[in-house]
């Protein structure tokens, strides 16, 4: 297994923004460059929003055993994520509490417990000091326990942690946006999702909340993503739908509460159009065939459909986005880069060959040699490049804002196209980074 | 045929193939593999059977024939402007198999795009079969030094 070290340091806390009010940068429909490339911007959305707020860190399935642990990150906090021997997850910082040293080193494992190289301090998996070598001298252990987020909270699965005492309980966070992980949860029917243990990981030179707004963007599809609807009209021997945006009429985007938000496609993925797309994968069933003697399971066509997982997108602000049947896990590195990790969501109790055709969906789009995400990346850079011009001053998010349905203040819906999603992320980018926050 | 001509001739198609590649040859470049062909990186360098893990690219030829067309379109923006690449490969070495070889190789290539050049850094494995007596590409597995640590986009080809 290859490590990865991506964190950096974000200079000391003396150079922290203080009680700056950032809240002016974003207006209704528009926001300001300094929201992208302005170190201290990015220092106090490290502080104000994910430090604040609650953030996804894993999946259930991927820490099934005591003693399964995952590496990621709150924000730009460096933490692993275990299940401890009662069968909780939990938190630790990885920095060891004695000098410093990171005390996990891959990016995931089994392990009883963690051990810093440096010194020889152990630790639990609850991050309790358990030992420091040489017994001549008391040791405070409780005081020098590795450091633990508060709260630990999860969702059917969706592991959330925060570093805020006082964050409202997860479940009234998400609140709105609920029905649609209920939606990806039991979208191949009673078989639980098993994650799959390899991710494809990906960086960018470009802010973190490009990736949060492209996951919700209907606006794009049809022209940052034009080569792989070429290349499925090559396959088809016809123009896909997505290409049209009147034909779109009845695909939906929403904000909620909280700065989250959905891209509904279930009108326009029929069963045609996702079945076309599956059958273009490196071992489809052939043609006519019977599926459930192909999948070797009762319900093999719906198992073979729900390959392409849900038709929508979820953004769950600030660093989670799931999309087709992958959990997308968005980790700021610096203001002008982004780390997104991707991973396929298998199910747990179905035959291999079900997965396989999972596999393969996921490698259509994803990754870094994918048919979709390297050109929403290239996107991003191209803004980043962009951005640099200092004269013009302000990026807009109007699509829409005139004809989208204000259902309540924070409910809103609009047109596939129109950057309802966006503006509700701003809202809440907002709330969180005004200077009494 | 003695193993060191069937080295000699795996060579020559591999260098034959490095050529096709660094010149975006593309047709050319899938005229050097069997019909029923694999070209794959898996994500954990480990793997040598992808069919039921996690890849970076998993082409059967039909793919392998999307990824050209993709990469043809002039609407693959990763790929606007192109990426130029150089590539070596080397430490080929050779153990006979069926009518045809697995050749093992090490390789580096230099990506160049917008004024940036990427080193990557590698083992190539090529399974060889023989067709109308030419040796082809049956498999392709391209083993990448961090394939499953965080990368930049990867759409050229390996």
């Amino acid at each position: 297994m290859t490590r990865t070290v991506l964190g950096e340091s974000h200079g000391g806390t003396q150079t922290r923004p203080g009680a700056r009010d950032f809240s002016s940068l974003a207006e209704e429909a528009r926001v300001h460059r300094d929201v992208y490339v302005d170190p201290g911007v990015f220092e106090a959305e490290m502080q104000r929003i994910f430090m604040r707020t609650w953030v996804y860190v894993g999946h259930d399935s991927e820490i099934t055993e005591p003693g399964d642990y995952k590496s990621t990150y709150v924000g730009t906090e460096p933490v692993v994520l275990t299940r401890d021997r009662d069968g909780a997850p939990r938190v630790v910082v990885n920095r060891c509490s004695h000098r410093g040293a990171a005390v996990c080193l891959l990016p995931r494992g089994k392990a009883s417990g963690f051990r810093c190289q440096y010194h020889g301090w152990t630790f639990g998996l609850d991050g309790a000091l358990l030992g420091v070598p040489h017994s001549d001298e008391p040791v405070d252990k409780e005081a020098l326990a590795l450091a633990t987020p508060p709260r630990v909270e999860s969702y059917r699965g969706f592991i959330f942690a925060s570093f805020n005492p006082d964050v409202p309980p997860l479940t009234d966070h998400l609140k709105d946006v609920l029905p649609h992980i209920d939606r990806f949860v039991d979208h191949a029917g009673d078989h639980p999702l098993q994650v799959a243990p390899d991710a494809n990981d990906v960086v960018y030179d470009g802010n973190w909340k490009m990736q949060l707004e492209n996951n919700v963007d209907g606006y794009h599809l049809s022209f940052t993503h034009q080569s792989l609807f070429a290349v499925l009209q090559r396959r088809t021997g016809e123009q896909p739908r997505y290409l049209s945006n009147d034909s779109d009429g009845e695909a939906t985007v929403e904000a909620f509460s909280n700065g989250h938000s959905v891209m509904d496609l279930r009108s326009v993925a029929t069963k045609k159009l996702r079945r076309e797309r599956l059958d273009l994968l490196p071992g489809a069933p052939p043609a006519g065939a019977d599926l459930d003697a192909f999948f070797g399971v009762e319900g093999g066509e719906d198992l073979y459909l729900a390959s392409t997982g849900p038709p929508m997108n979820v953004s769950i602000f600030p660093n989670l986005n799931l999309g087709s049947i992958n959990i997308c896990e968005i980790h700021p590195l610096s203001v002008n880069r982004t780390r997104v990790v991707l991973r396929p969501v298998l199910l747990a109790d179905v035959p291999p060959e079900v997965n396989r055709i999972r596999l393969r969906y996921h490698e259509l789009g994803s990754g870094p040699a994918g048919f979709v995400q390297p050109d929403d990346l290239e996107m991003f850079e191209r803004v980043s490049e962009g951005l640099v011009a200092e004269q013009v001053e302000w990026v807009h998010l109007t699509r829409g804002q005139e004809r989208e349905t204000v259902a309540t203040e924070s409910h809103r819906i609009g047109h596939i196209s129109h950057e309802t999603p966006q503006r509700g992320q701003y809202r809440r980018w907002r709330e969180l980074m005004g200077a009494g926050a | 045929m003695s193993e060191n001509s069937l080295a000699a001739e795996a060579n020559a198609l591999l260098a034959q193939e490095a050529h096709l590649l660094d010149d975006r040859d593309y047709a050319g470049w899938l005229e050097l593999f069997a019909d029923d062909c694999l070209y794959w990186m898996p994500v954990d360098p480990e793997s040598e059977d992808g069919t039921m893990r996690l890849n970076v690219f998993y082409d059967d030829r039909p793919r392998m024939e999307d990824r050209i067309a993709r990469l043809s379109s002039g609407s693959a923006y990763t790929e606007e402007p192109i990426s130029l690449t150089s590539r070596t490969f080397s430490a080929l070495h050779v153990v006979p198999e069926g009518d045809g070889c697995l050749a093992r190789s090490n390789f580096l290539m230099v990506a160049y795009r917008s004024g940036d050049q990427r080193l990557l850094g590698g083992r190539y494995l090529h399974r060889l079969v023989r067709r109308g007596g030419d040796l082809r590409i049956a498999e392709k597995r391209v083993t990448l030094l961090g394939s499953d640590a965080s990368q930049r986009p990867m759409t050229f080809l390996f």
